[in-house]
């Protein structure tokens, strides 16, 4: 369904006026920036580094949990990063790629309740049981070196509370989808727009626990979002 | 609150607040943290220069081109599903926002911080519709929860409180009955307020670029509040300022990282959300509706004016953490939402000389603002050019106008400037006496009321200068008289 416009023809009609022009709503080519620092950061690291540079963020700036570990060794992980945080209930995101690594059968049989995001339930259910869990495990899209990043992009079987409502928040990250910074994320979301598909209606770029430091500047981790945040990258995927 | 919020005349104001130790004490604190904190994530990246540039290029270019983007964001964000609404003045954008929460019967609204709804007066128009609004920043949440305080800061709202006033207010008001510990007080807020987001009707937001090539908007926050205002309420509308857009993402990377090293010294903050349009048919959170909001109120008019320049701002206060003026004076004396340099250009542009017209003398012109500004906005040029233009159009004090009058009148003829300056040599040392002038009026009197005149000896300076060689008391005198003396025994 499309939405709809008001007020558009006189508003940018006078706009124009104001630029002391005619409107012009075609043909306008973007200027290339006169520099390209941003595509210098990290340009010559491997996965190896840049996933070394991006623990080495979260664990320092972020107040994050970050873990590195081989596919064979991820129930494990996630075994003891969910009983570090006491974890009661826990959501999964309904992701074929945590299906895939069985993440939510091996979490079923060690804590019991677990829930995973089912588009064959209501809106509220879900979202109920987001705001009972105490853990939430999502598998990132994209994560960024330079600012401890997780990317998340939603979509029907990826709901956005997954990684908002619980405490806690748990990130799984292959290593070989570790960039050095935004500019490789949103080139990705910008080859997207320019092929004329329509992006996911959430983007995330998620850089640790939900924060604040709006008491005398002090920071506070843990406001309305998470107040916990585990990275677990996948160094063979 | 509007744009506004005091009618306090302004040199009462900042008296006032200079009373204020902990205010004062607590912004000069934060201005130290929050200024070195910005360089050093600017040092760190070693070409910072580079990247103001292409912030500038960047907002210039979607400046002059702004028709045009506006067009595209507004076609992108009606594919998605979305509905915009391009409101000329504030009524237009406020009267459009009653509608919907007319229309949904909506109770219960929750925002995420916006600068461009508190200039819009947007909470007292959902207010009178028997709907509550609650601000879910924190710090925006202080100050509405203390009968609607005023903000000091644009990025840290509640700057000049400290904990103890905090528990206070939250003790009063929502029966707190813990500590002053910051992160207990956090706590706090985050189990009151979380119901609210589950049962809002609406969630409003700002918009700190939106993106044209997707019809996305972007917030940038640390909370999590906006990821919760845009994810549960079944209604999301976004307030933007009609110039804060980006062509693309890629722009986007650019004007992020610029943004947020400047506002918080970090590559990046918390949270960056891009949200396109309402949620897709199968997902099963996120808004079912979608409003865009894009606003003018004044800012086509500064964009035809000498003031283009301060539409580049992406709204980071790095220019109110650097300013001299703002560090003395706190950001409530500026009587606006907008504080600092920024306060002091966009004040009198969007609001009127008639409020605003003492913000741009609030202001050394140390040109400090100019140097930390990402987007290399010549501030304090701009400061200079409101000052300039009061002049021409006459809205200055009339004394100060009479006496630039008369300083002219006399400048103008060297006989009359000779002889005014000999006058004044001769009168000043009978009127000044112990640092003091008998009738202390106007910019005097507010000079001498922490310092004292110079005891003058009688001699304009002039006069001094030419017979400086005969001076034998003077240094130059001495040193001419020895020479000429070494000179004649040779």
């Amino acid at each position: 369904m499309q939405g709809k416009i008001h007020n558009r023809d006189t508003f940018l009609g006078s706009l124009a006026k104001k630029l002391g022009r005619e409107l012009n709503t075609q043909g306008v080519e973007r200027p290339s920036l006169p520099h390209r620092p941003h595509h210098d950061v990290m340009a010559d690291f491997n996965q190896q580094q840049l996933a070394d540079v991006f623990l080495e963020y979260t664990k320092n700036n972020l107040g994050s949990l970050g873990v590195s570990c081989n596919k064979d060794e991820l129930h494990e992980t996630l075994t003891s990063i969910c009983t570090g945080f006491n974890a009661g209930k826990i959501v999964v995101s309904g992701d074929r790629r945590l299906a895939e690594l069985q993440v939510t059968n091996h979490l079923k049989l060690q804590f019991g309740d677990v829930y995973t995001w089912d588009t064959d339930q209501a809106h509220d259910i879900n979202i109920k049981q987001a705001e009972q869990a105490k853990v939430g495990i999502v598998f990132a899209e994209q994560a960024l070196a330079e600012s401890g990043t997780m990317v998340l992009h939603s979509a029907a079987t990826h709901g956005r509370s997954v990684s908002l409502l619980p405490e806690t928040s748990v990130f799984l990250i292959p290593q070989s989808k570790i960039v050095p910074r935004m500019t490789q994320a949103t080139k990705r979301l910008h080859d997207k727009a320019q092929a004329g598909e329509r992006l996911p209606s959430c983007v995330n770029f998620i850089s640790g626990p939900s924060s604040t430091a709006d008491i005398e500047l002090i920071k506070v981790i843990g406001v309305h979002g998470p107040i916990h945040a585990a990275y677990v990258v996948i160094a063979d995927m | 609150m509007s744009m506004k919020t005091s009618d306090v005349i302004f040199k009462q104001r900042i008296k006032e607040q200079m009373q204020d130790g902990f205010m004062r004490k607590s912004v000069a604190n934060a201005q130290e943290r929050m200024f070195t904190n910005r360089q050093l994530a600017a040092d760190k990246l070693g070409n910072w220069d580079e990247w103001r540039e292409n912030g500038m290029e960047i907002r210039n270019h979607v400046l002059d081109n702004l028709d045009y983007y506006l067009h595209q964001l507004s076609e992108n964000v009606q594919k998605t599903g979305g509905h915009v609404f391009f409101a000329e003045t504030a009524q237009q954008a406020t009267d459009y926002i009653e509608n919907i929460i007319k229309e949904k019967d909506a109770k219960k609204v929750v925002k995420s911080k916006s600068m461009v709804t508190e200039e819009i007066g947007l909470n007292e128009v959902i207010q009178r519709n028997n709907c509550e609004v609650i601000e879910t920043d924190l710090g925006e949440y202080i100050l509405q929860v203390d009968d609607c305080d005023p903000p000091s800061h644009i990025v840290v709202p509640a700057l000049h409180k400290n904990r103890e006033q905090i528990r206070g207010v939250f003790e009063d008001k929502i029966g707190y009955k813990g500590s002053s510990d910051p992160e207990e007080m956090t706590r706090f807020v985050r189990e009151h307020i979380r119901h609210d987001f589950i049962e809002a009707d609406i969630g409003i937001t700002g918009c700190n670029f939106a993106v044209a090539e997707s019809g996305s908007i972007s917030l940038v926050t640390n909370e999590g509040n906006a990821r919760l205002a845009t994810s549960l309420p079944k209604v999301h509308i976004a307030v933007m300022g009609m110039e804060r857009i980006v062509p693309t993402f890629e722009e986007l990377d650019i004007m992020v990282s610029l943004l947020c090293r400047s506002a918080v010294g970090l590559p990046l903050t918390g949270y960056v959300t891009a949200i396109t349009g309402p949620r897709e048919s199968n997902d099963m959170d996120g808004a079912e509706e979608f409003h865009l909001v894009i606003l003018d109120n004044g800012r086509s008019d500064i964009l035809a004016s000498e003031f283009k320049d301060i539409l580049r701002c992406i709204r980071c206060a790095a220019c109110v953490n650097t300013c001299p003026a703002y560090r003395h004076i706190g950001g409530q004396s500026y009587g606006s939402i907008y504080s600092g340099p920024i306060g002091a250009v966009l004040s009198p542009l969007l609001g009127g000389y008639d409020d605003f017209q003492d913000l741009p003398y609030a202001c050394s012109l140390c040109q400090g603002c100019n140097d930390v500004c990402p987007v290399k906005i010549p501030l304090s040029d701009l400061i200079l050019k409101h000052r300039e233009k009061m002049v021409i159009k006459k809205i200055t004090p009339l004394a100060e106008r009479l006496t630039v009058s008369a300083f002219n009148y006399l400048n103008a003829s060297p006989k009359l400037w000779n002889m005014s300056m000999k006058i004044g040599g001769k009168v000043a040392p009978k009127v000044i006496k112990d640092g003091k002038l008998p009738i202390n009026v106007g910019a005097v009197a507010e000079w001498t009321e922490a310092r004292d005149l110079p005891q003058p000896d009688g001699e304009s300076f002039r006069s001094w200068f030419a017979n400086r060689d005969n001076d034998t008391t003077s240094v130059t005198g001495i040193v001419k008289a020895k020479v000429k003396a070494n000179k004649s025994e040779k």
